[in-house]
């Protein structure tokens, strides 16, 4: 039977030497971080040389943002495509290189650029739509030349040998409740992945925490609070009391009650 | 007979006497002129070689004497005895070292010719040597372990061997290649193209063999109606790379608006950099392929612009205008420091702050976890809402279609500016009924709401 199964294996790889299953990798796939995903993954990771599909949303940013300080962090070069102008200055971390092209077609044709380059370990390709369907296979050879994981993050393309999806489930955020006992800060998400490949699929799901926002805030829209956009934010922590008989000091407060009694002793002043 | 001297007081405009006869000129203040020898105000050498030097030099003391000057010549082989000849001469004359005579002029002169230091002379002196002649003829050994290295440099000097190097080779023309349509004019940017990749060949070669990169290229075109049409031309690095120029000139010419035909084509390469080679780390992971990710940038940069940037945030309480991109200078750092994260500045993982998610699943090296994703500009929505003690909080909003909103959290207000610039936002962290994390906003100014972003 097994000289059977590798008669048929051979005679499939002469036959379509273009559908070699991806858990025939040359390198050491991508790791992305999370312990369950790479174990969900074939290989144990994103493939090498092989275009990969994630539709957006689900938390799929992070998990490839993960993936990219991971590839960087042993060493390697990884970059990521913002082709949709939606990377927040706050919140980019130094590591991957971020290149910020003016168009779609733009980052289609710099995504081909870094991929042919054959010096990136992972180039992710984020905002790209229906050009991805045009220029799949341009970019599918550009990957298997220079032997990086690509992963397009949104759109479709013909050639993608792994597609993933990522779900949150609204019942599956993790809340810090407000002094009204209202939802205030979420801290923690659960993410469901699903994986599809030729002839196979899983899911697997984990958790990832979820950074807030530095807002500032105001008490109230019609007052100005006139601070400027160069001033330092007010220390919370030295903040005056807010009412003369607030029975409760600053520091014993929640950090968001903490927050709103600072903005409102401030906007008081 | 090469160099010419010229010592004493020099009349104003003796620059352009001078340089109407001999080539170069090479002018030595003041402050460089040994302590040890009589006052002079300055002097100048002349280049004469391959002139006729003695007329050159004769004539040029003769014109600065009638201009009320005060000067002397010297011409000799070697600039030690051009100097001694002209300081020993009278003023307007000029005095002559015969071609091979320079040793034998200098040997009955005393040591302060050779503009040694006071600490040498005075150690010459007390052993009894005297003119330039006893010193030439003490073995350079003796010269170097009595009296110290800085005395076989005057050793030399005596010898007539001076070393000096008083004219620089002239800077070289800049490259270029030109071509005129003597004939018929070119209204085809083809045809400019393929006459310019014709021209970029001779250019690209010829700064190989020199081993130089071109940082900028000029690229003119005289139009058929005598006007000019120039553009500087600058690749992301200096390069000799034919295809590189080829494709600016090309990306140029494509998008050229002239008002006239081209009557020529002219390359001139403005400046240039030696090429130098890279040394690098042959176990350093990212070296061995750092040249093809420099080529791959270069050309994006030559193409799209300042694509590649680094985040920049500013303190500017409103998203959209906090968010600041500049260009990355790890870009144009040396290869050797591309691929490496310690330059770009990335934490060792036991640098990392360990997060605890609560989960076995959780893999605490480096997961960013959800973060916002930015609308460039805030995107106007419908929004149903429902009243919640003092304010209102969205419920759903559309943007392609209709989406339910389970849980809003805000409002978190902001409220600032002057004059025009005045902004008053009531924001909402919502989940979606699919389970986005969405940020809408209310402007308090006028009541519509925006979609600011999204945590993915």
């Amino acid at each position: 039977m097994s000289a059977v199964l590798a008669d048929l294996k051979e005679t499939l790889v002469q036959r379509f030497p273009d559908a070699m299953p991806i858990a025939y990798r040359t390198a050491l796939p991508v790791r992305t971080g999370i312990a369950r995903l790479d174990a969900l993954l074939p290989g144990g990771g994103v493939p090498r040389g092989r275009v990969t599909v994630w539709t957006p949303g689900g938390g799929a940013t992070a998990v490839l943002r993960a993936a990219c300080h991971a590839v960087v962090e042993q060493g390697e070069r990884a970059a990521w495509v913002d082709g949709a102008g939606v990377v927040a200055a706050d919140t980019w971390r130094a590591g991957p290189l971020l290149l910020r092209p003016s168009g779609e077609m733009e980052a289609l044709v710099s995504a081909e650029e870094l991929l042919r380059s054959g010096g990136f370990a992972l180039v992710v390709l984020a905002g790209c739509g229906r050009g991805l369907e045009r220029t799949g296979v341009r970019l599918g050879r550009a990957a298997r030349e220079g032997g990086a994981a690509f992963v397009a993050l949104g759109g479709d393309a013909p050639v993608a040998h792994l597609r993933l999806v990522s779900r949150i489930d609204p019942a599956d955020y993790r809340w810090v409740r407000g002094a009204f006992g209202e939802p205030a800060e979420v801290v923690a998400i659960t993410v469901r992945v699903e994986a599809r490949s030729l002839g196979w699929s899983g899911e697997t799901d984990f958790r990832l925490p979820v950074l807030s926002h530095a807002q500032r805030v105001a008490p109230a829209p019609w007052l100005s609070d006139r601070r400027g956009a160069k001033r330092k934010s007010l220390p919370v922590t030295a903040a005056p009391t807010v009412r003369a008989a607030a029975p409760r000091s600053t520091e014993r407060m929640r950090p968001e009650v903490r927050a709103w009694a600072a903005a409102r002793a401030f906007g008081r002043r | 007979m090469s160099v010419i001297c010229l010592a004493g007081r020099l009349p104003d405009g003796w620059m352009d006497v001078v340089l109407a006869r001999v080539p170069r000129v090479a002018v030595e203040e003041e402050d460089g002129a040994s302590a040890t020898m009589p006052a002079h105000p300055r002097r100048v050498w002349a280049d004469g070689r391959g002139l006729r030097a003695e007329e050159a030099a004769r004539a040029i003391v003769l014109e600065l004497s009638e201009r009320a000057g005060q000067v002397r010549g010297g011409v000799a082989a070697v600039p030690v005895a051009a100097w001694a000849a002209a300081v020993g001469t009278d003023p307007g004359d000029v005095a002559i070292v015969r071609a091979g005579a320079d040793r034998v002029f200098l040997a009955p002169l005393p040591l302060a010719v050779l503009e040694l230091d006071a600490r040498v002379q005075l150690l010459l002196e007390g052993a009894g040597v005297e003119t330039c002649g006893a010193l030439a003829a003490l073995p350079r050994e003796a010269v170097e372990v009595r009296f110290g290295g800085d005395a076989v440099m005057s050793w030399k000097r005596a010898r007539a061997e001076d070393e000096r190097r008083l004219f620089h080779r002239p800077p070289p023309e800049p490259p270029h290649a030109g071509l005129d349509f003597v004939d018929y004019v070119v209204t085809d940017p083809e045809r400019l193209v393929f006459t310019a990749n014709a021209l970029l060949g001779h250019l690209c070669e010829g700064m190989s063999e020199r081993g130089a990169h071109a940082r900028n290229l000029t690229l003119t075109l005289p139009l058929a109606d005598g006007g000019v049409w120039r553009r500087t031309l600058k690749a992301a690095r200096p390069t000799a790379s034919r295809a590189t120029w080829l494709r600016l000139i090309r990306g140029v010419l494509e998008r050229l608006s002239i008002p006239d035909a081209v009557a020529g084509i002219e390359l001139r390469i403005d400046a240039t950099e030696p090429a130098t080679t890279i040394q690098g780390d042959l176990f350093d992971t990212g070296f061995g392929t750092a040249a093809g990710v420099e080529t791959a940038l270069t050309r994006l940069l030559e193409t799209q612009g300042d694509v590649v940037v680094r985040a920049d945030p500013g303190a500017h309480p409103l998203p959209e205008r906090r968010a600041v991109f500049r260009a990355d200078e790890r870009v144009l750092a040396p290869l050797a420091t591309m691929g490496n994260p310690r330059e770009a500045g990335v934490p060792s993982r036991s640098e990392l702050p360990e997060v605890d998610a609560g989960s076995s699943a959780w893999h605490p090296v480096d997961v960013s976890g959800l973060t916002l994703q930015l609308l460039p500009e805030p995107r106007p929505v419908q929004v149903e809402t429902i009243d919640r003690r003092d304010h209102v909080i969205p419920v759903r909003y559309r943007d392609d279609r209709w989406r339910p909103l389970v849980t809003a959290v805000g409002p978190e207000r902001v409220s600032g500016g002057l004059w025009d610039d005045v902004y008053a936002r009531e924001y909402f962290r919502c989940v979606t009924g699919d389970g986005r994390l969405v940020w809408l906003f209310r402007d308090g100014r006028d009541g519509r709401w925006y979609l600011q972003g999204w945590w993915d």
